[in-house]
Order: structure tokens, then C-alpha cells, then sequence
């Protein structure tokens, strides 16, 4: 890592893998996973809330969401649902990916509403004929890649999609923010991305873009054990979420709503085709869609036959760039692989650390003939 | 997928009356036995699961099977591949017994029918090799040898005898004889393909065929009932044919008494080609068909008197055979056909390749094998009509199962089961004539089970072995696969 960090520093070259994959790469998909709540209640006002694209089949979506989203809660208990107290509700899909999901007193739209008697948590079936391009994939193990600069332990990156509603600001909705996980407790998990009321009932994400948490509270670092002053996300775990919704569900729509892991390999056997033909350019449009999808490196692709491969993206993105004569873009893609360590084991690391220094020596000529240009 | 060759040689090779499935018999020699062609797919993959592998065809054994499988290379990359097999026949042809009447009781003629016997041969070596490289643009080229036919065979009979037991002037013996067959095809091909749009895959591959066929089968004298020839079948007569090489007597092999050969060569190269087409129609299913020519090869055939025929050295009929001329002939120019086959599959993958079910259906057309037909029998020799000898097209049913056991960075461990139908193609005779019915009988269905293994070592190696299993063959197969 460090001899990465100095190769990059060499070159100029900002290290900007650091922070983890979602932020520029599959951001889009995690907020197409996530819907926005407007609830309008009797006595007046909209509150914002988040919830899920669990899965979906032929003309239904399942959405999950936190229960007091739709009910309201009192401090320290979960009211029981009062329907009357509910004008309106509108559930908004990123981008209009389909027409908002409207039900008010005079027309009843939602099919099914499913609440969990001990957990904070409301199933909503909703009619929908579009097909979505995500539903969310399930996690119960958060990825750890970064190491915590005190503690010397590895953190958890996550990341909470939701409404941002600060207090006299118009809400900001499908905010991504991330942070790290803080603690995690056999039904709940805390985390340090800022997360505000409107991400009640919104997905925690792990840093390959899989569920592993509903956003339902805000902690403070007293409750936790965490620094005080400090605020902290707290999230209802997937493990005991499934358990309670598992029953609301049709039998096949968890299972089927994973496709995401699979369109990314099925978009990285494609990739490797490319690779295989020597096509760079399609080989850098294809491993880059495979990272949308799924940017964790590791895990083993079907190719072929019983030919089985290492799923490594972005070290093919870097083979591809550096193919293409762009050493600086394809040193950053390997520097991201190489902080992933899935490269390290698989038997192209060589090859790996091979171009890596050729890519440097090249640049190293190039900034040398920039210099002396520029000195003439 | 088994084949056969076409012969219109006319003169049956050797040993007659293999009842086992998959003979060949190109003439109507009285010992024509079965050339068991070894068509099965190569690949020990493909033989653990039955050689049902034309939908799926994902390794470079499609060059032969479906080159159109190729380009399922452009994805994991090139690779050589080198099979070795083992194939054990068990050679089953009617040795001895009594048909069409009661036996007589006098001498070896005791036995109420007909009786098999068999032979076992074995054959071992490299039975493919080849290198599928991929292109740049997503072309696929595959070169390989590939073992189309590797057969060794031995037999012996004694000779059966026909007839009813009360005129016994009636009866009649058929020559014991001794056959030996080899029989090796072996295909260099070349072959390519091309994914169309719409997840279509086309291929298509030509091969150069060598063919190295020798045969020989020698008939020995065996007395008539009428032991001292003077006119009358009596007690004398039974007592004096019950001695070696008598009618009722043991067979008597020895040189001397060797009345007439056979002998079958053949040593030509010709072409053909074979087509594929591979359809995934989603990550689940995929369908697969091919066409497959058979080569022709020209074969000579002799027959000649030994010492103790009328005329050691000759002919019993001057005249050769030859495709246009069948009848009033003996021996002569023949063709070999290997029966062109038509095939098609379809195969369930489920999600990362773990389980895999295939399907095969193949037509072979093992009819072309009496197109041909030359005569090389002696009593036929003016009598012959080749519409008395057929060989049904075969209908072949191939299921295949796969299931990967585990995958991990360092190992992929496979399983695989299979299973097929191969029905009866044994040249069968249909006319009239006691003694070649007893020779030329219809051979028998047979199902083989298949089982193997596979192993993919650091995404580097694969090796596959594989066991094929039926009442009378089995082959045994290891493959290795080096991946670039």
C-alpha cells in the first residue's frame, strides 16, 4: 500500500480510490433501489421518509420501509397504526424511473400494507408494471476495506441513500452519504454516515452496493459508547429484518431480486470476451459496467465449460487502459484493485505488478519530456 | 455418436454375426463381424456424460462435436487439449450351435441353437489433440487428430450347423474360421466459427481422413456328412465326420486344411466437413445441432482358395466386384462408408454453470453402409442381391449431467453422469439363405452408463477422466486442458 502511495504521489496522480467504490460508481444504482415517502398526516404537514426496493415480480413491487414512516412514533415505543391519521402518501422512484405510487383517502392504490408487531419495519405491495433495473441485493456481512487510523482496526465502509431534511431547507432527496460502521449489535447496527430523519426507513449500504441494513434512528454517542456530541445512524440488521418480512413476501421474490451480483458477472463474462479478442476499448466500456454493478472485487465467474475466474474488474479496467497507452488512469484502476486484495491472491497479481512498472517507467520518460520541453 | 462406415465394399470384413451394436460390416465374408466404430465424442468431459455435449460444446472436443462451440473460447481464452482412451470390445459373434431343426446328436452337433462367443480386444493410445485459438474480431479456430475409428478384432468359430437333423443330407456347416480385423480412421481437422448476432454461433471445419484397414479371414475345410463320398450317409459316415475338420467334428485350424481368405485392405485419405450451429437462447438454455460427414474410403478385397481349396491361389469367380457390377463377381474394389450423422441438443445451465443437463439426439445413418455392399461370399457369388442386407439407421439418445462439486481460487471439482441409447446396427441379412441367417443376425440394443470427473487446477490446468460403460465395450478416457 504504501509503495502504491508513493508511486502515485510520483506521478501526480490523485489517489482518488480511497474513499471506497460507491461514490462515482454505482451511486445510480443504489439510489434506483431507494424511494422516497411523503406522508401527508391529518393535522397537517408532509413528513419525508426512505424505504427499499425489495424485489418485484410480474405487477407488483415490495417495498420496505421503516413502519413509522407511515404511522409516526412517540418517543420510546412504536404506536400502534392509525390509518385515519394518513391523508395522503406518495412514493416517488428515482428519476421517475415509473410514475409515483399515489394513494390518498379517496383511492386506495397500495395493495398491501405489512407491519412487524416488535420491529420497526412496514412492507408495502404496490402496483407496478415497469420493470426496474435494481431491486436491492442482500447482505448480512458488511465488507471491510479501510483501517481505522486509532484503533488500528479495519472499518466498515457503508453508505445510507435517503432525504436529506435539515430544518428550514427544502428536503434534498436520494442523498447518498457515507461513513463507517461503527458497531454492531445482533439486531442493530450503527454507523457513522450523517444520516437525518428523512433516511427513516432508507437502505444502509455496504460498500458492494448489498443491503445490510433499514435506517431507523438516530443514536447518540452516549447511547453507544460512541464520542459524545457525536451522532450516529442506527439501522434495524438485515438478518432479523428478512426474519419478520420473509413471511410477507412471495416465496421466490428474495431470491429472485439478487440481480445484480449476476448482471455483474454476466457483464464481466462479456468483458472477458473482450479481453479475450483483444477488443481494449469494449473490454474498458464493459469492465466498467461490471463495476457499476458490483465494485467489490473477489468471487469466483463462470466463464465457460469449467472454466471459473477470479471476478477482478478493475484490474482488467487497468489491463484495458493500459492497453489503450493511458498508464495514469490504468495505475489508479490497479492501485482500487490492489486496495480491494482480491488481486493478490489470483495468479495475474504478477502480471499486475509487471505492467504496473512498466506503466511507471513509461510515465516517468513522459514527465521527463514534458520537463525538458518545458525547460527549453 | 458412432458411425460406421459405408461400406459398399462388398465383402464383409470380418466376422460376422457380432450382435453387439455399433458393427460395421462392409461385406458378406460368412464371418463378418462388427467393425465397432468408435464414434463417441472426444473428450473425457464429453464421455462422462454420455457425449451428450452438442448444445453445450464448450471446450475445444467442439471443433469435431460442434465447432460452432468455439467460440465459447473467445471467453475463457485459447487452450490444448490431449485425451488419452482405452477401449475394451467384447466381440460377440455366433460360434457354434444348431439353427433351423433339431441337432442331430452325432459329434460337436449337440447343441439345440445358436451359441455366441466372445472375443476381447483392447486398444489404447492418443485419441485427441488439439489447439482452439481465438482470434482478435471473436473468430475461433480449433486444429486437432482426432481418433474417428481405432478397432482391433479377433474371432474364431466353429462353425454352426443348419438344417433338420432328420435329412440330415439336408444339413449344412458353415466354415470355421478364424478373422482379424484393424481397422484405424484418423481425422486432422480444422475447424472455425463466428458468433452471429442474437447469441448464434456458426462453425464449420474440414478434415482430412487416413484410413488404415487390414482384415483377414480364413475359412478351413470342414467334410461333407457323406464322410467317405459314396453316396450314402450311414454309420460309417457318422463316425468318420465326427474327426477334427469332419462336419460333426472339431474344427481343424491347421494350415493345411485352410480352404479359402479373405482379405480386406484399405489404405486412402479422403475429406469431409462437419457444420455447427449453437443457439444460447438465455444464461439457461442453449440449443446446439451439427452435421457430421462421414469419409469414404476405397477398400480392396480378395478371395482366395488355399491349399485345401479346388484351386489354392485362385478365385472361385474371376470376375472383381465393384460398385457397378454386383453380381457374378467375387472380391473386388470396394467402398468404405462412414455413416454421415445428424445431431441435435439442447442443454439447462443453471445460474455460474454448476449443474448442467444436456440432451442429445443423434441420426446416424448407418444404412449407407450396405449402399454398397460387395460380395465376397463364394455360394453368393452369383446369387448376390445387396437389397438382402441392411443396417438400420440408428437413433442415439444422449443424456448428460454435470454438477460442479466446488469452486475455488484454487480448484473447480466436477462430477458428471451420463447415459445413452445405442441401438442395434449390425448388418443383418434378410433373405432366405439357412446359413446366412445364422451368420448375419440383427444385433442388439444397448444402453451405456457414463460417469467421470474433473478437476481445473489455478484457472491453469483441467483434467478430466471419464468411464463408459455397456454389456460388451468400455472406454476409458483422461483428458488434459492447458489454458493460455
Amino acid at each position: 500500500m504504501r509503495a502504491r502511495h508513493g508511486i502515485l504521489l510520483l506521478l501526480g496522480l490523485a489517489p482518488s480510490w480511497a474513499p471506497a467504490a460507491a461514490q462515482d460508481d454505482f451511486t445510480p444504482l443504489l439510489k434506483a433501489q431507494t424511494v422516497k415517502i411523503a406522508v401527508a398526516r391529518e393535522g397537517g404537514g408532509t413528513e419525508v421518509g426512505s424505504g427499499i426496493l425489495l424485489c418485484q415480480d410480474e405487477s407488483q413491487a415490495y417495498i420496505l420501509t421503516a413502519r413509522h414512516v407511515l404511522f409516526g412514533k412517540s418517543p420510546g415505543n412504536i404506536r400502534e397504526p392509525d390509518a385515519g391519521e394518513v391523508n395522503r402518501i406518495e412514493i416517488s422512484l428515482f428519476r421517475n424511473l415509473a410514475p409515483a405510487i399515489v394513494e390518498s383517502r379517496q383511492e386506495k392504490v397500495i395493495t398491501k400494507q405489512s407491519a412487524g408487531k416488535s420491529r420497526d419495519l412496514l412492507l408495502l405491495t404496490v402496483p407496478l408494471q415497469q420493470v426496474l433495473p435494481a431491486t436491492a441485493v442482500l447482505s448480512t456481512a458488511p465488507v471491510g476495506s479501510e483501517v481505522d487510523s486509532r484503533s488500528g482496526e479495519r472499518q466498515a465502509a457503508v453508505y445510507a441513500v435517503g432525504s436529506q431534511q435539515e430544518a428550514g431547507k427544502v428536503a434534498t432527496s436520494w442523498t447518498l452519504v457515507e461513513g463507517t460502521l461503527f458497531r454492531r449489535d445482533p439486531d442493530l447496527l450503527y454507523h457513522t454516515a450523517p444520516i437525518t430523519p428523512g433516511f427513516s426507513g432508507g437502505p444502509l449500504f455496504n460498500e458492494s452496493g448489498a443491503l445490510i441494513g433499514i435506517n431507523v434512528d438516530i443514536a447518540s454517542g452516549l447511547e453507544v459508547g460512541g464520542d459524545q456530541g457525536v451522532q450516529y445512524g442506527r439501522a434495524l440488521a438485515i438478518g432479523p429484518v428478512i426474519e419478520t418480512v420473509n413471511k410477507w413476501l412471495p416465496g421466490n421474490c428474495l431470491r429472485s431480486s439478487g440481480p445484480v451480483r449476476e448482471l455483474a458477472y454476466e457483464t464481466y463474462r462479456r468483458a472477458m470476451r473482450a479481453v479475450s479478442i483483444k477488443d481494449w476499448l469494449q473490454a474498458e466500456a464493459l469492465m466498467r459496467q461490471a463495476l457499476q454493478y458490483l465494485a467489490q472485487e473477489g468471487g469466483s465467474v463462470h466463464l465457460q465449460g469449467m472454466r471459473y475466474t477470479t471476478y477482478l474488474p478493475r484490474y482488467h479496467l487497468g489491463l484495458a487502459l493500459y492497453k489503450e497507452n493511458r498508464c495514469g488512469d490504468a495505475l489508479r484502476e490497479w492501485g482500487r484493485s490492489e486496495v480491494q486484495q482480491a488481486v493478490q491472491d489470483d495468479k495475474r497479481y504478477r502480471k499486475l505488478k509487471k505492467f504496473q512498472k512498466r506503466c511507471i517507467e513509461i510515465l516517468k520518460r513522459d514527465i521527463q519530456k514534458v520537463s525538458t520541453t518545458a525547460g527549453r | 455418436m458412432r458411425g460406421a462406415s459405408k461400406a459398399r465394399l462388398g465383402f464383409w470384413l470380418l466376422g460376422c454375426c457380432l450382435g453387439a451394436s455399433g458393427l460395421v460390416a462392409q461385406t458378406n465374408d460368412d464371418i463378418n463381424s462388427g467393425l465397432q466404430f468408435n464414434f463417441s465424442t472426444p473428450g473425457a468431459r464429453s464421455l462422462g456424460m454420455g457425449g451428450a455435449f452438442l448444445a453445450l460444446a464448450d471446450d475445444a472436443t467442439a471443433a469435431y462435436t460442434n465447432p460452432a462451440g468455439l467460440t465459447n473460447l473467445t471467453v475463457g481464452g485459447s487452450e490444448f487439449s490431449l485425451e488419452l482412451r482405452q477401449w475394451r470390445y467384447a466381440n460377440a459373434f455366433t460360434d457354434r450351435g444348431h439353427a433351423f431343426g433339431p441337432p442331430s446328436g452325432i459329434g460337436i452337433d449337440t447343441v439345440d441353437g445358436l451359441r455366441t462367443a466372445e472375443a476381447d480386444s483392447e486398444v489404447s493410445g492418443i485419441s485427441f489433440l488439439s489447439l482452439g485459438y481465438v482470434l482478435p474480431k471473436g473468430f475461433t479456430l480449433a486444429f486437432y487428430r482426432h481418433e474417428l475409428a481405432d478397432f482391433q478384432a479377433g474371432i474364431e468359430s466353429a462353425g454352426a450347423i443348419v438344417g433338420s437333423g432328420e435329412r440330415r443330407r439336408n444339413l449344412f456347416r458353415v466354415f470355421p474360421a478364424r478373422s482379424s480385423l484393424d481397422l484405424e480412421i484418423v481425422n486432422y481437422g480444422l475447424s472455425g466459427a463466428y458468433e452471429l448476432a442474437g447469441k448464434v454461433s456458426v462453425g464449420a471445419g474440414v478434415s482430412f481422413y487416413q484410413l488404415d484397414l487390414a482384415s483377414r479371414t480364413e475359412r478351413y475345410f470342414r467334410g461333407e456328412q457323406d464322410a467317405d463320398d459314396d453316396g450314402d450317409v450311414d454309420a460309417d459316415d457318422d463316425r468318420l465326420s465326427r474327426q477334427p475338420g469332419g462336419f460333426f467334428g472339431p474344427p481343424d485350424f491347421l494350415g493345411d486344411n485352410l480352404f479359402n481368405v479373405q482379405t480386406q485392405q484399405g489404405d486412402d485419405d479422403t475429406w469431409g466437413v462437419n457444420l455447427g450451429v449453437l443457439w444460447k437462447i438465455n444464461p439457461l438454455w442453449s440449443l446446439g445441432a451439427a452435421y457430421r460427414q462421414g469419409p469414404d474410403f476405397d477398400v480392396q478385397a480378395r478371395y482366395v482358395y488355399g491349399p485345401r481349396g479346388p484351386s489354392p491361389g485362385q478365385s472361385a469367380n474371376p470376375n472383381l466386384c465393384s460398385p457397378s457390377r454386383t453380381r457374378d463377381c467375387l472380391g473386388g474394389q470396394g467402398v468404405l462408408h462412414v455413416p454421415d450423422v445428424y445431431a441435435a441438443g439442447v442443454a439447462w445451465i443453471t445460474s455460474q454453470g454448476r449443474t448442467k443437463i444436456t440432451l442429445d439426439y443423434d441420426r446416424v445413418q448407418y444404412s449407407q453402409l450396405t449402399d454398397d455392399l460387395i460380395n465376397i461370399l463364394a455360394r453368393e457369388a452369383g446369387v448376390f442381391d445387396r437389397s438382402q442386407y441392411r443396417v438400420n439407421d440408428g437413433n442415439e439418445v444422449h443424456l448428460g449431467f454435470e454438477a460442479i462439486l466446488g469452486v475455488g481460487s484454487q480448484l473447480v471439482a466436477t462430477l458428471r453422469l451420463g447415459a445413452w441409447y445405442d441401438p442395434a446396427h449390425a448388418l443383418e441379412y434378410t433373405g432366405t439363405d439357412e446359413p446366412l441367417l445364422t451368420r448375419f443376425q440383427p444385433g442388439d440394443d444397448v444402453v451405456h452408463a457414463a460417469t467421470g470427473v474433473g478437476l481445473v487446477i489455478r484457472e491453469n490446468l483441467q483434467v478430466d477422466a471419464a468411464i463408459d460403460i455397456s454389456d460388451r465395450f468400455k472406454t476409458a478416457s483422461i483428458s488434459l486442458v492447458k489454458f493460455f
